[in-house]
């Protein structure tokens, strides 16, 4: 029950609920309506309901949709659908790679001071094709916590699949391509690198409809660093990303995304579920 | 009319030499199904099939028309029906709960924005979260994260709710909540409740499925099933001889599951009336105490 002494007149209430009043006495009535229940009471008859629940609604609304990692923010700026951008701020797959890419990038511009030194290309060449391929990878530990869930709702695993990988590599590549293009004598090995990246990419995710990704990740990266590292010890690092080398590369894209394709079909996916 | 909702048609499941799953068959209807058994006896490998979550080895599953075992399009359909909470569903990190239901309602295709979160909104108010909406999943205690875990189930209504150990950790106020919510829905379509909680099974369901050892040992009604235990519980001063399970109750008499009925009338043995944990113990034997949870 209020205590006040004064209260509005239903006059004053109209004017107010009207926006008719100057800003200083409509925070009057505003501060005087928060404490007295029998104004509030009388204001009621001065508000429209319907008015009064859709404004509700806008505020818990508000209040209750989350807010998207900074890097999905920038994709919704880029003309992400909302929807997708809910899957992908569940799956936290952008920070990582945007992190990952920026110490590669800067490891490799210290290394490339140094020109002389056979060590930073091969640096580059081992590290710049795994950031896509641990993005994705990264995509998937944190999604596979609700992998059994997931695959029992009707959204195309396919589709799923594709818009994590897309987003990572969207992401990512832009930035170890330019980083790389400023690094003094990599050439074009700042562009080659994109050949094993999109076979190793691709051999994860192939590798990721029967193994978990804690597995997948640690698999692929060694499988590379053999091959740079035999390359290396031969003395012929450049051969990795060289024009045979990328038809290599060609051919292992073409036939993992034809698996892939046959693997999201014929069986649920991700495949970390036994 | 109570028409077949779904229909498993003698499904194996094997992991390797492992037998989950032994030609098994079953139909469900309208309404709410007990599906009790031990650890291990195939309750979740069962479910895990139903839910279009792992594939049989052989056998056949039809829900509301669609192979749930056959092509994509008709596992898509099946899945458009379902509403599922597994055993134990681990949360993405740094979620809020309305972020992981609003996930969930984008990969149930709610595609329109405004009527996903009015559905978010109602299932979290529906499981009692609706003012925990924007707190972080890490801060919540047990009993309100399968709270969570089970209002995700609910989007769109689905004609079948596939639901595992669904009390589990819930006080006894929330599980009476889940009883009102699950009866309601029980009217309109199919749900499955695996549970080692024979009470909810009792409280709730109008027939029983005790699975052990990949097949069905039962199925029938809660009458049915406690009349399997009629004139073999016993109440008296000492335990029975060869008794499966016996424990004072809290009159301080000896209540013995099984055992040896004395052949004289005896003054301190009367017969007691079984409940469905009785007709469970009794059914499945020491292989019950797996998982059966015996209330002292």
């Amino acid at each position: 029950m209020s205590t006040m002494s004064w209260h509005c007149d239903p006059h004053l209430l109209a004017r107010y609920s009207a926006g008719a009043l100057d800003a200083v006495l409509a925070a009057s009535v505003e501060a005087h309506l928060v404490h007295c229940t029998q104004c509030q009471t009388a204001m009621a008859a001065h508000t429209d309901p319907d008015e009064s629940d859709r404004i509700w609604a806008g505020v818990r609304e508000a209040i209750a949709r989350p807010v998207l990692p900074w890097p999905v923010r920038l994709l919704r700026r880029c003309g992400l659908n909302d929807e997708d951008a809910v899957l992908l701020s569940v799956s936290r797959s952008l920070r990582g790679p945007w992190t990952l890419a920026t110490v590669v990038v800067l490891v490799c511009a210290v290394w490339a001071s140094f020109p002389d030194d056979p060590r930073g290309k091969a640096a580059y060449l081992l590290v710049a094709p795994l950031v896509p391929v641990l993005g994705v990878v990264a995509a998937f530990v944190s999604v596979d916590q609700t992998a059994e869930l997931a695959v029992t709702t009707p959204y195309s695993k396919a589709r799923l699949t594709l818009l994590r990988t897309l987003a990572v590599i969207v992401t990512t590549v832009p930035l170890v391509v330019a980083m790389g293009a400023l690094i003094p004598g990599i050439g074009w090995m700042a562009v080659t690198w994109l050949g094993p990246a999109f076979g190793l990419t691709l051999t994860a995710l192939v590798g990721l409809t029967w193994l978990s990704a804690e597995v997948i990740g640690p698999a692929v990266l060694a499988g590379w660093a053999a091959v740079v590292a035999g390359a290396y010890g031969h003395d012929t690092v450049a051969t990795t990303v060289a024009a045979p080398a990328q038809l290599g590369y060609l051919v292992l894209t073409v036939v993992t995304a034809a698996v892939l394709s046959l693997r999201i079909r014929s069986t649920n996916f991700p495949g970390a579920l036994p | 009319m109570n028409e077949t909702l779904v229909a498993v048609e003698a499904v194996t499941k094997r992991y390797g030499d492992t037998v989950a799953l032994d030609a098994m068959s079953l139909t469900l209807r309208s309404g709410l199904t007990g599906l009790l058994g031990p650890n291990g006896a195939g309750k979740t490998t069962l479910i895990r099939i139903l839910t279009t979550a792992t594939a049989p080895s052989s056998g056949r599953i039809t829900v509301f028309g669609h192979d749930a075992t056959g092509s994509l399009v008709d596992r898509t359909e099946v899945r458009r029906q379902l509403g599922y909470v597994p055993q134990e569903v681990r949360f993405p990190r740094g979620l809020t709960c309305f972020a992981f239901v609003d996930y969930i309602a984008v990969l149930k295709e709610w595609t329109d924005t405004a009527r996903r979160h009015t559905e978010v909104r109602r299932v979290l108010d529906l499981v009692g979260l609706g003012d925990r909406a924007t707190r972080k999943i890490r801060a919540l205690s047990g009993g309100q994260r399968r709270r969570l875990a089970l209002s995700q189930a609910f989007l769109g209504r689905p004609r079948l709710l596939v639901l595992d150990e669904p009390t589990a950790g819930l006080d006894p106020e929330q599980r009476a909540s889940l009883r009102t919510l699950l009866s309601e829905h029980g009217r309109t379509g199919a749900v499955l409740l695996a549970t080692h909680q024979t009470e909810d099974v009792a409280a709730l369901c109008e027939r029983i499925i005790v699975v052990d050892a990949g097949r069905i040992r039962f199925d029938g009604t809660v009458a049915e099933f406690v009349a399997t235990a009629a004139g073999r519980v016993w109440l008296g001063d000492a335990p029975l001889p060869g008794a499966l399970q016996t424990w004072r109750t809290g009159t301080g008499r000896i209540r013995s599951i099984g055992g040896v009925a004395p052949t004289a009338p005896d003054p301190t043995v009367s017969a007691a009336e079984p409940t469905v944990e009785d007709a469970y113990l009794l059914m499945l034997g020491p292989a019950a105490h797996a998982g059966a949870e015996v209330a002292a």
